[in-house]
């Protein structure tokens, strides 16, 4: 159905990060900044609605026909990563007004919004090149947000994360160039209709390699992920969870969009490489949560290891394992969100995240360790909690397909990580620290919203069915993507045509 | 005509990889200027050879075929991203600077 609504969410926090930018009252800004991310969360439940009505929602640019325009086309997916991301956003938003007490640089607030324009616009986008400017923008605020908030000793990682995006970005550019070479077109639903005339082309391959590599060195696939864990650490609480939560999940999501919409489903090579690099994905995420000794590397390694645990997903490419992939996906965002936002918590009450230096945390904090303790647990995969269902779903799909040397793997890697995470209530939180250590009180309002998201991932784990439900929709509507080019394609345009 | 570009990308890819790979970071803009600057011609080379086309500006008076406009497009865009970042880099160099007295990125233990 042709509709302006997926044009509103990037929109909108565009006009906030220029209105935000002109304002020099921290208060004022600050007021309308949490306005625009709830804001945000209502465009993105009503383009949910909207999307279960009538399953794709298109916006012709100018009202060129297809597939001659722009054309911002939202499906099931998007319109789940686009909630899921305004959801975040309002966290990450509260969570970024202050910085220990003390007020946040003033480019902070127009900065994440521009990260938040960019990461909704690849979600809605519907042709490659406008992936391909979604990723700059968001890329090129992260650059200045991770240069602006690092310490100057620490800026040497932030060049990594600066390099190597850039090398990324330029190996996107060159795979658009090479699809607009062979078919001649870069609308995502054009591509599908020239690619499924060609599937045995070898030229096909070439590029869903390329745009593995750019992918996944985005989400953090093994042998590309160094810079993950040396860079997120390094930066405050907030921006590691707007990070964590939604940079690596851009990386997935565009995946999806090109093997499952863009390029035919027979590139066993391709997924065989992916499921082939998960393996260590998986492994040497766990071992280096195990090797770290502070909370947010702990964390930041265990975002690797459920990277791994996704590439399973997507290497096997059923139906069933991209709905758990999209189950877990859902999971994973709101989880890592609220465990990153409380360690930062953790950190500011008790002025250290180093394991060996804390100690009687949950005597002091006794609410913020609880939510913790639950997450964590969440994040290793303890039933019931939302880690579980994800995980369950893609194990008994993978035993069915009878890869059971990757469920060997997934179940060490969970078991691992869940050691990892465990360490930190036992060894930091739960421990008796010798010296005295003072703490500072922590604000009402961030504690709030921790609780609001914590009790979101219970109800996701506690009552999974309808958001199971969802991923299987989803997941069936991007394997196949009949219904996806045909909205697009149909698509007559409102000018004359001059032949 | 496209494989005089092959061979011009390769050489522009080569340098800018060499230069990336400095630990000076003023080396390492021009590297990737360099870099973008392979992609463009690149994608400059995938419409086709231009030999015999006239410019795709249509008018009643237009000779066909016309060239592909569509790669320029792109190029244009990607030159204003890549414009964004070479000032982003610059701006990093200058605050690398102002910290530490050079731009070298140097291995510190933390």
């Amino acid at each position: 159905m042709t509709n302006n609504l997926p044009v509103l969410p990037v929109v909108f926090p565009l006009i906030t990060a220029v209105i935000v930018l002109l304002f020099k009252d921290t208060k004022m800004k600050n007021i309308l900044a949490s306005m625009s991310s709830v804001v945000q969360v209502a465009f993105a439940v009503v383009m949910m609605i909207a999307v279960q009505n009538h399953h794709i929602l298109i916006t012709p640019m100018s009202g060129w026909a297809a597939p001659f325009g722009i054309m911002l086309t939202v499906d099931l997916l998007s319109a789940t990563m686009v909630l899921l991301s305004s959801i975040v956003g309002v966290a990450i938003v509260h969570f970024s007004f202050t910085e220990e007490d003390s007020p946040a640089h003033p480019l902070r607030l127009p900065l994440i919004f521009f990260i938040l324009a960019g990461i909704t616009l690849s979600f809605v986008t519907g042709d490659l090149f406008n992936l391909f400017v979604a990723f700059e923008i968001m890329l090129i605020s992260s650059y200045a947000l991770v240069t602006l908030e690092m310490p100057t000793k620490s800026l040497r990682h932030g060049y990594s994360y600066l390099a190597i995006n850039i090398i990324g970005g330029a190996l996107f550019l060159i795979s658009t160039g090479l699809v607009y070479a062979l078919f001649g077109s870069l609308n995502f639903a054009d591509i599908a209709i020239s690619s499924s005339l060609i599937l045995t082309d070898p030229r096909i391959v070439v590029i869903a390699a390329l745009l593995m590599v750019v992918f996944g060195l985005k989400a953090g696939f093994f042998p590309m992920y160094y810079w993950l864990p040396n860079t997120y650490p390094k930066l405050p609480p907030a921006i590691t969870a707007l990070f964590a939560a939604l940079l690596t999940k851009v990386g997935i999501y565009a995946l999806l969009r090109v093997f499952g919409t863009m390029l035919p489903h027979h590139l066993w090579g391709i997924y065989s490489i992916i499921l082939v690099l998960a393996i260590p994905t998986m492994c040497l995420g766990a071992f280096g949560a195990l090797s770290r000794n502070s909370i947010s590397q702990i964390l930041s390694f265990n975002i690797i290891a459920h990277i791994g645990v996704m590439m399973v997903a997507i290497g096997l490419f059923t139906t069933e394992s991209l709905a758990s992939l999209l189950y877990y996906i859902t999971h994973h965002i709101i989880v890592i969100t609220s465990l990153f936002l409380a360690a930062g918590l953790i950190t500011q009450k008790v002025g250290s995240d180093d394991l060996s230096k804390i100690g009687n945390v949950w005597q002091k904090a006794p609410f913020l360790t609880t939510l913790f303790f639950i997450q964590s647990l969440s994040l290793a995969g303890i039933p019931p909690l939302s880690g579980f269902w994800g995980k369950w779903m893609l194990i008994v799909e993978s035993l069915d397909l009878g890869a059971n040397i990757l469920v060997a793997f997934m179940i060490l890697s969970s078991v691992l990580s869940l050691y990892s995470v465990i360490r930190i209530t036992t060894q930091g939180l739960w421990t008796a620290s010798t010296e005295e250590i003072v703490q500072k009180p922590i604000s009402k309002d961030k504690l709030a919203i921790l609780s609001a998201l914590v009790v979101l991932s219970l109800v996701i784990g506690l009552l999974p069915n309808q958001v199971i439900k969802n991923a299987r929709l989803a997941s069936q509507s991007l394997i196949s993507n009949v219904d996806y080019t045909t909205t697009v394609m149909s698509y007559q345009g409102i000018r004359e045509g001059k032949k | 005509m496209q494989s005089l570009t092959a061979i011009l990308v390769g050489i522009l890819v080569g340098t800018g990889i060499y230069l990336i790979l400095q630990n000076n970071l003023v080396k390492s803009i021009f590297g990737f200027g360099l870099f973008a600057h392979a992609v463009n011609v690149m994608i400059l080379s995938m419409s086709k050879n231009p030999i015999g086309k006239s410019t795709p500006i249509i008018t009643s008076s237009t000779v066909y075929p016309v060239e592909d406009p569509l790669p320029q497009a792109l190029i244009l865009t990607a030159i204003v991203i890549g414009f964004g970042v070479s000032a982003y880099m610059i701006a990093l160099a200058y605050r690398l600077y102002k910290a530490q007295g050079h731009t070298l990125i140097e291995d510190s233990n933390d």
